[in-house]
């Protein structure tokens, strides 16, 4: 019963896909990648 | 005669003992290091973990005995079932044999009370009174709320804010099993304080929840408050062990010799490696077994985090672990799957992924929901929000073994 709010949205045509774009996938990554030591 | 459509084991065949990847890794463990760049010793995690669960968490046996008390507490609801999905067979159209195991008939609803119970229990043992913890969906609240109503441990819960909003409900079953649970960020800690300062707005991450269940239990000066986490760690890995382990004497009884596919979705990974390990073994040892951990493209961490070292909070208290992540600042769309809203994964489950033992796929929210309305039409459960990306994954599956 507590994880129904998700089914109304979705069943209302209210859910949306919260994907990021590819440029700020990239954005991210590139941060990461040179602020974290790679285990060796 | 009908078909079989489930499997129960009795409680004389519930493992007696937990199986630890750890043991059996290709690429091995790479221990959590510290602000020095070092590996941690046990002593540096005591203010948060009881010494019981620190040895656990850097064990590399490969069987550890599950407690008779915990098992005893276990059997309130285990061995669960597991299904063969006849019914979304037949709506697929596919020849491919779907297995689930269902881990929802806890007193909690999943597969969490399955390290909520020996966590509380272990830190029982070992003279505590009081854990905090944080909670995304409320999942994990709830569990552990209940194993401290069990074992008698009082318990405090900060549950991400977004979802704290999203599901009131949580909040009642954390209090009914005698938790208390608040909103995170939350205007209790110092990290709470500052990040409501900076971002009045925010849906709060589990990465910020952790930061402040961490400081909540080093911050007691009775020292007698640890903390407790619901995913993630080796410890937390090996409890949920248990499903899959269960699994693998249940498809036998169903007459599976073994699985082609192994799913499941991941958030932190605990669940996903509770049922994965234990055939991440056979695969090990050259068994053929495509293992897919399914992750939502609102927050991809394997598919897209790299591996690196990165904190487990995002206040950066916790040492530095060896996992993909998508850095510890990083705070997930308000998806409903607030389970799989984290930055990071296992590092055992990372390790697999780099092992090349598991291939990860990212799926959307709405895919999923599709999935889970599938599901529910034609097994009648209604799946939670981060099962959906199991089912979804599950889907792709079986449709390709039409082709």
């Amino acid at each position: 019963m507590m994880d129904l709010v998700g089914y109304d949205k979705f069943l209302s045509g209210q859910l949306t896909k919260h994907e990021m774009s590819e440029a700020e996938i990239q954005k991210l990554l590139a941060e990461v990648k040179a602020t974290h030591p790679v285990p060796q | 005669m009908p078909k079989t459509t489930k499997i129960f084991l009795s409680e004389e065949d519930m493992p007696r003992q937990w199986y630890n990847i750890a043991a059996d890794l290709p690429g091995g463990v790479k221990p959590p290091l510290g602000p020095d760049g070092h590996p941690i010793s046990p002593d540096m995690l005591a203010a948060v973990f009881p010494m019981n669960l620190i040895e656990q968490e850097m064990s590399t046996s490969r069987w550890i005995d599950i407690p008779e008390e915990v098992l005893a507490l276990l059997a309130k609801w285990r061995p669960t079932p597991l299904h063969r999905a006849y019914s979304l067979e037949a709506a697929l159209k596919t020849p491919a044999r779907i297995y689930y195991k269902n881990e929802s008939v806890s007193p909690a609803g999943s597969h969490k009370p399955n390290t909520a119970i020996p966590q509380a229990w272990y830190n029982k043992q070992f003279g505590i009174k009081r854990l905090t913890t944080e909670t995304g969906a409320g999942q994990w609240g709830s569990a552990l709320s209940f194993a401290c109503s069990l074992i008698g441990l009082e318990c405090k819960v900060f549950m991400v804010r977004i979802s704290f909003d999203q599901k009131p409900f949580r909040k009642l079953m954390m209090q009914t099993w005698g938790g208390q649970c608040v909103a995170s960020p939350s205007n209790e800690t110092n990290f709470g304080r500052k990040i409501l300062a900076e971002m009045p707005d925010t849906p709060g991450s589990l990465g910020i929840a952790i930061s402040e269940a961490i400081e909540a239990a080093v911050s007691d000066p009775t020292g007698q408050t640890r903390y407790t986490l619901g995913s993630v760690l080796n410890h937390v890995m090996l409890h949920q062990t248990i499903i899959g382990l269960e699994s693998k004497k249940q498809l036998a009884l169903f007459g599976e010799k073994q699985p082609d596919v192994v799913i499941g979705c991941a958030g932190g990974g605990s669940n996903f490696a509770g049922l994965a390990f234990p055939f991440a073994a056979d695969k090990i040892h050259g068994a053929k077994i495509d293992i897919i951990p399914a992750e939502p493209t609102s927050c991809p961490t394997l598919t897209r985090g790299p591996y690196v070292y990165d904190h487990g909070d995002t206040a950066k208290m916790t040492p530095l672990l060896a996992m993909h992540s998508l850095g510890s600042g990083f705070i997930p769309a308000p998806i409903h799957a607030g389970g799989l809203r984290y930055h990071g994964m296992a590092p055992l489950v990372s390790r697999a992924v780099e092992d090349g033992l598991m291939n990860p796929v990212a799926i959307d929210q709405i895919e999923c929901y599709n999935a889970g309305i599938l599901f529910a039409r034609t097994e009648g459960i209604i799946p939670a929000p981060e099962t959906t990306h199991a089912i979804a994954a599950t889907i792709r599956e079986a449709e390709k073994a039409r082709l």
